[in-house]
């Protein structure tokens, strides 16, 4: 499957690294990299749905929303296993994907990423004033899940880092299969050439919707990741800077290639907490340096690194 | 009695809601029809007309000055914008939204910086900050004065549209762009001029707004999603779509806040899901050739 040498080699050097940095750093250092683990999580449901969906998502922390919210809400306030909460936030986000995708699918291009802002803005709208989850503060002090059945303990931080970061590499690999499997490769064709597809019979509409609603599922676990991590919701999590942030990452990393979210969630984490360090304004260097990138490489950064190597070598 | 009253505050209050969202509205929908151009920075420009605009009214102690003043500044920000970053993204939507997309973040920190985060409010002009007893209570006159205001926007724009040189020229370049300037009109230039009418017509509304909302950073997205919806749902280039488009989201979220508080943006959304079931290319659409 990963037969690319720089693919594997990149995949290697992260996750590895991740997994190798885990025991030896401190609390800070294991909460940037839960952190690195959820984002790659969110980043990769964006590149999927851009890459291989053909559409530019600038509201999927909405789903990120659903998905925190759910778990919260079942977990804390209906009793629910938090384990069996967790399920009903994909669930959730599954359900919200297609009910938005439903709408969002019959516009294109512009209009998409116009409603899907407006539509995520509208969820942050009413968790901001929902006053059972604190409304604009959000609910601290909320549950984790409880694996002991494993043996193992959710709450300690190298535990929960680990298992964060196993995630992150299940859901690259998640995308990886299901871009080569024959829905993969349908949305491929559809991406490629609409009508012709659609002209040999191919329900189109149908095999978006289920990208949609595919990546908003994955988006809804990466809500709920989040959600355990920090044991609260903060309507924050669904903000249009989120969203934002996301698309900033897939596209610095290297659109539609599943392994550039990977490299531009590191990337963006370690961009946000170095400039964060000097100055409360790192929003604006962010925006700056992703507008220079878009004009100037827009293929990102895996891109560029698959251009250098194939002008290097043979072709592995 | 006491509905009549609330039903006609509330219509009010939506109308001048409306005419806000029309000003924003028609300049995007406009310069997204004719430059094929999408500004997610529009109301950046809103934002900046309403910051400039509240300087301005403190350092010059006037409001009718800033009032004038801003859209020329906010206007000539925007020429800056367009001729050295939009005019080189035209053709590919996909880039000019991530572009300006970005654009948004460089916003916000700049008015965090330069303004911080707590929100301001302009003051009123003399003249206007006095109410009228309407519909069983004193109606602020400065909420009628911006539907007054609106009226005359709309009722320019369309005599300019439909009876000078250059109102012929952006509804040609709208219906059919590669038509028109095949016939040799120079297109460019219509382009570059329209663009800045909408951004003052943005400008203008910041200022317009500032009296009546808080100045934070991030106003520009917030309202950026409802102008966006009134686009959508008005048709894109159409003048008549946006006079449409934000009445009807005016009215709704205005209703919606007041009869479904926790509801009101999930009303918002309900109408642009009605809209784009029954009419995907909007309710008044220009009718293109291309």
């Amino acid at each position: 499957m990963l037969r690319d040498p720089l693919r594997l080699a990149i995949l290697v050097l992260i996750f590895g690294g991740a997994v190798v940095a885990a025991p030896i750093v401190g609390a800070y250092w294991k909460r940037i990299l839960v952190d690195i683990a959820i984002l790659i999580i969110f980043a990769l449901s964006i590149d999927f749905m851009l890459g291989h969906g053909g559409m530019v998502t600038l509201g999927h922390a909405g789903f990120m929303g659903v998905g925190a919210y759910t778990v919260a809400y079942f977990s804390n306030f209906a009793g629910v296993p938090v384990g069996l909460s967790i399920l009903m936030a994909v669930a959730a986000g599954t359900l919200a994907g297609i009910a938005v995708g439903a709408l969002v699918i019959r516009v294109a291009g512009v209009f998409f990423i116009m409603i899907t802002l407006a539509m995520s803005m509208m969820f942050h709208a009413w968790a901001s004033k929902a006053r059972r989850f604190g409304g604009d503060d959000g609910v601290v002090g909320l549950k984790r899940m409880d694996l002991s059945a494993l043996g193992l303990n959710f709450n300690d931080d190298l535990t929960f880092c680990l298992i964060a970061i196993a995630c992150a590499l299940l859901a690259y690999l998640f995308f990886e299969w299901l871009a080569r499997s024959p829905f993969g490769q349908t949305l491929k064709a559809i991406r490629q050439n609409e009508n012709r597809i659609r002209a040999q019979g191919c329900p189109v509409q149908l095999y978006k919707l289920a990208s949609f609603a595919v990546c908003s599922a994955v988006a809804a676990f990466a809500g709920a990741l989040q959600m355990q991590l920090v044991k609260g919701v903060n309507p924050e999590i669904a903000h249009w800077f989120k969203s934002g942030e996301g698309l900033i990452m897939v596209i610095v990393g290297g659109a539609g290639t599943l392994i550039g979210p990977v490299i531009g969630a590191v990337l963006f984490e370690l961009f946000h907490k170095i400039v964060e360090s000097y100055t409360q304004y790192w929003r604006w260097a962010l925006g700056a340096a992703f507008i220079a990138i878009v004009l100037v490489a827009p293929d990102g950064i895996y891109g560029r690194l698959q251009r250098l190597f194939a002008r290097r070598g043979p072709d592995a | 009695m006491d509905t009549v009253n609330f039903v006609g505050v509330q219509l009010l209050n939506g109308l001048w809601l409306s005419m806000l969202l029309f000003m924003l509205a028609v300049g995007l929908s406009v310069v997204f029809g004719l430059l094929d151009v999408l500004n997610l920075a529009h109301c950046t420009l809103y934002m900046i007309g309403a910051y400039v605009g509240l300087t301005l009214g403190r350092l010059l102690d006037s409001y009718w000055l800033a009032l004038l003043l801003a859209p020329i500044l906010v206007t000539a920000i925007g020429a800056v914008l367009y001729v050295a970053l939009l005019k080189h993204l035209r053709g590919n939507h996909l880039i000019q939204a991530l572009v300006t997309f970005g654009l948004l973040f460089i916003g916000y920190d700049a008015a965090r910086w330069i303004f911080g985060v707590n929100l301001d409010r302009m003051q009123e002009p003399e003249l206007l900050n006095t109410s009228i007893a309407m519909f069983g209570q004193k109606y602020p006159l400065y909420r009628l004065y911006l539907i007054g205001v609106g009226v005359l926007t709309i009722i320019g724009l369309y005599f300019a549209l439909e009876r000078t040189r250059l109102g012929a020229v952006v509804r040609a370049g709208v219906d059919d762009r590669d038509m028109a300037a095949t016939l040799g009109i120079n297109i460019d230039r219509a382009f570059f001029v329209t663009f800045c009418i909408g951004t003052a017509l943005a400008g203008l509304a910041g200022v317009l707004a500032a009296p009546v909302f808080p100045i934070e950073p991030g106003m520009d997205v917030r309202i950026l999603i409802e102008t966006l919806v009134v686009v959508v749902i008005g048709g894109p280039g159409s003048l008549k779509g946006a006079v449409l488009g934000a009445f009807v989201i005016g009215m709704a979220e205005t209703f919606g806040e007041v009869l479904l508080p926790e509801f009101a943006s999930a009303i918002m959304y309900l109408v642009m899901a009605l809209v784009l079931l029954w009419r995907p290319n909007g309710l008044l659409p220009v009718k293109s050739g291309h």
